[in-house]
């Protein structure tokens, strides 16, 4: 494992060399990455933080706002993912899984974000806005409506901004909404609801979808 | 708001990638964080282990020391839960060493005799408490809204109708209650404490702390009935010797005389060694009309006690009571004499040698006080009494 720390920045690692499917193989699938994980493969756990790494670092990121934070978070999540591996009952979920971890620490970091900024520790300037978390070539009108949809989102409680980020910035069903939430359907519903009438009035999304 | 609609989801707006160096440094972070965590358990195993072994430890230790007290406790005496004494005092033993003396009509409750503690109220009369010091018992006397803690000492309570009275003779206790002063007081050996239970927050009479004859005399106390009878029966003795005190206390110096009656004064001051009894004793006789009874307690208190600081001032009353109240000169030149001998306090010195001069020019003595004059007038030359050493014995 040492190796691989000191590995020169830039060069893919040797489980992402590994993970890439040969041609006419079939790509590993979650299901027996964690299984591999659970005997103790350490080259199957390197592997699943490659493959979920960046999405859990970018919902993190966006549901945070800070970069340091959401990295403190998906490290949290990965190593109590990783230490209670055998309590997956279905390890095809793993992503669904580990991301409950992740938004439910996001949650406890929202909490103590809130005892901080009480004691003056912490100022809402400290927040990154959605615009700096924009892909490359992205157009300038939806540039502008998401810099419209960082204000509205920064007006709303966390739990109502962080149940319409996984509805609508993440595409959760609203059954992973309510699981990585924490609540009941019907409170994971009318939060979304809630925070949606107030996105609503300022940003136009797209209706595809609803269940 | 623009014209075109965002996409639903958004994700597919943002950054889906990141950059390698940031997924290394929190892979890092997750390696490194797992290896101290599996590090950490020998460690919090042996820590677990070590405070399932205390608390092992400690629960062993607090079933033995209670199994251990309870095996103890039959040990102690049970008496029965109220103790009623008729005419004559009544001795109780607690099997701890404590020995308690209720004196005649007295009830005493006992209501509590733990391993620990020891509750008692005292209903009525009084009662005299020997416990020993360093016992395990903690006890506690009540007593018409007074308490008294104790440790390990000797003391009496006595209730009257309105007052509760607390005598220390050794050792030292703790008295609260709302009418007792500052709600608390500290009795140290010799001093007693009079709370008048009827005027809330009165004190009757304030703590002497003057050490008592039980100090001196500690296996003998006023209800011992090992106690030599001082008059009448044992119980008219024990009344008696408590009531005259408190009259006397109170300065109701009538009714203390009549309580000790014509020989009660003699008689007590042969038998007490406690300076504030003799004082108590000897104001009794002077104040009451009867100076000639006070002789014997100041002759007494002056001899026997000479190392006392207040011998001096004794030995000057006795001056006074010869000369001004019985008319002896002779008598009193010997009791002036003495008490500047025994360091008088400056302020009654002045007045000893002008009374001394006065004394010795009665007795006969010229000579002899008109070197007492001399004396007084170099060492009081603007003194108050100048006019009255003068008269008695004129200057040349």
């Amino acid at each position: 494992m040492s190796n691989r720390i000191l590995r020169p920045v830039g060069r893919e690692s040797v489980a992402t060399q590994r993970a890439r499917p040969v041609a006419g193989e079939a790509p590993l699938l979650d299901l027996d990455l964690v299984r591999r994980a659970v005997k103790g493969d350490t080259w199957a756990e390197e592997m699943l933080y490659r493959r979920h790494a960046a999405m859990l670092l970018g919902v993190c990121t966006r549901l945070l706002r800070h970069r340091s934070d959401a990295e403190d978070v998906v490290q949290d999540a990965f190593v109590d993912a990783l230490e209670q591996l055998n309590t997956l009952r279905d390890p095809g979920q793993f992503r669904s899984w580990i991301m409950g971890i992740a938004v439910h620490k996001v949650h406890r970091r929202l909490r103590r974000r809130k005892l901080l900024r009480a004691l003056g520790l912490w100022s809402d300037r400290q927040a990154e806005s959605l615009e700096n978390c924009l892909a490359e070539g992205v157009s300038a009108e939806h540039y502008v409506d998401v810099v419209c949809l960082d204000y509205t989102l920064r007006q709303l409680p966390d739990a109502q901004r962080i149940a319409w980020q996984l509805r609508y910035a993440e595409g959760c069903r609203l059954e992973e909404v309510a699981s990585h939430c924490g609540c009941s359907l019907a409170t994971a519903k009318r939060r979304i609801a809630l925070a949606d009438a107030l996105v609503r009035r300022h940003v136009q999304i797209k209706e595809v979808g609803r269940e | 708001m623009s014209n075109s609609a965002l996409p639903n989801p958004l994700s597919e707006l943002f950054e889906s990638r990141e950059p390698e160096i940031r997924l290394k440094r929190v892979w890092c972070g997750i390696e490194l964080r797992r290896r101290r965590h599996v590090a950490a358990w020998p460690l919090r195993g042996a820590l677990a282990a070590a405070c399932v072994s205390f608390l092992l430890t400690l629960g062993t230790w607090f079933l033995w020391s209670r199994e251990s007290h309870h095996a103890k406790a039959p040990a102690y005496a049970t008496v029965e839960a109220i103790v009623e004494s008729g005419k004559v005092p009544r001795e109780l033993d607690f099997g701890d060493g404590a020995r308690i003396t209720v004196g005649p009509a007295t009830r005493l409750d006992v209501l509590e005799q733990a391993a620990h503690n020891v509750t008692l109220a005292l209903r009525q009369g009084l009662a005299q408490f020997d416990i020993r010091p360093g016992g395990a018992r903690h006890w506690q006397i009540e007593s018409a809204g007074v308490t008294v803690e104790v440790v390990g000492t000797q003391f009496s309570v006595e209730r009257s109708p309105n007052t509760v009275r607390v005598e220390v003779q050794r050792g030292r206790v703790l008295v609260r209650g709302a009418a007792v002063p500052d709600q608390v007081q500290a009795l140290d050996a010799g001093r007693v404490l009079i709370v008048d239970t009827a005027r809330e927050g009165q004190l009757v009479s304030k703590a002497r702390a003057e050490p008592s004859a039980s100090q001196v005399q500690p296996a003998t106390s006023a209800l011992s009935p090992s106690r030599p009878p001082m008059r009448g029966t044992a119980s008219n003795q024990l009344v008696t010797a408590q009531s005259w005190r408190q009259a006397a206390f109170a300065q109701e110096w009538q009714l203390a005389w009549d309580t000790l009656g014509p020989d009660g004064v003699v008689q007590q001051s042969r038998q007490t060694e406690s300076v504030t009894d003799l004082f108590a004793l000897a104001d009794v006789a002077r104040r009451s009309g009867h100076p000639e009874a006070s002789v014997g307690p100041l002759q007494i208190l002056v001899e026997s006690h000479a190392q006392d600081p207040r011998a001096s001032v004794a030995a000057f009353t006795l001056g006074r009571v010869w000369l001004d109240a019985l008319g002896r000169p002779s008598e009193a030149v010997t009791a002036f004499q003495r008490a500047l001998a025994l360091d008088l306090p400056v302020t009654l010195a002045e007045d000893a040698q002008a009374r001394l001069v006065e004394a010795l020019a009665k007795s006969g003595a010229p000579a002899q006080s008109r070197a007492a004059a001399e004396l007084y007038r170099s060492r009081y030359p603007n003194g108050t009494r100048r006019a009255d050493v003068d008269r008695w014995s004129p200057q040349k």
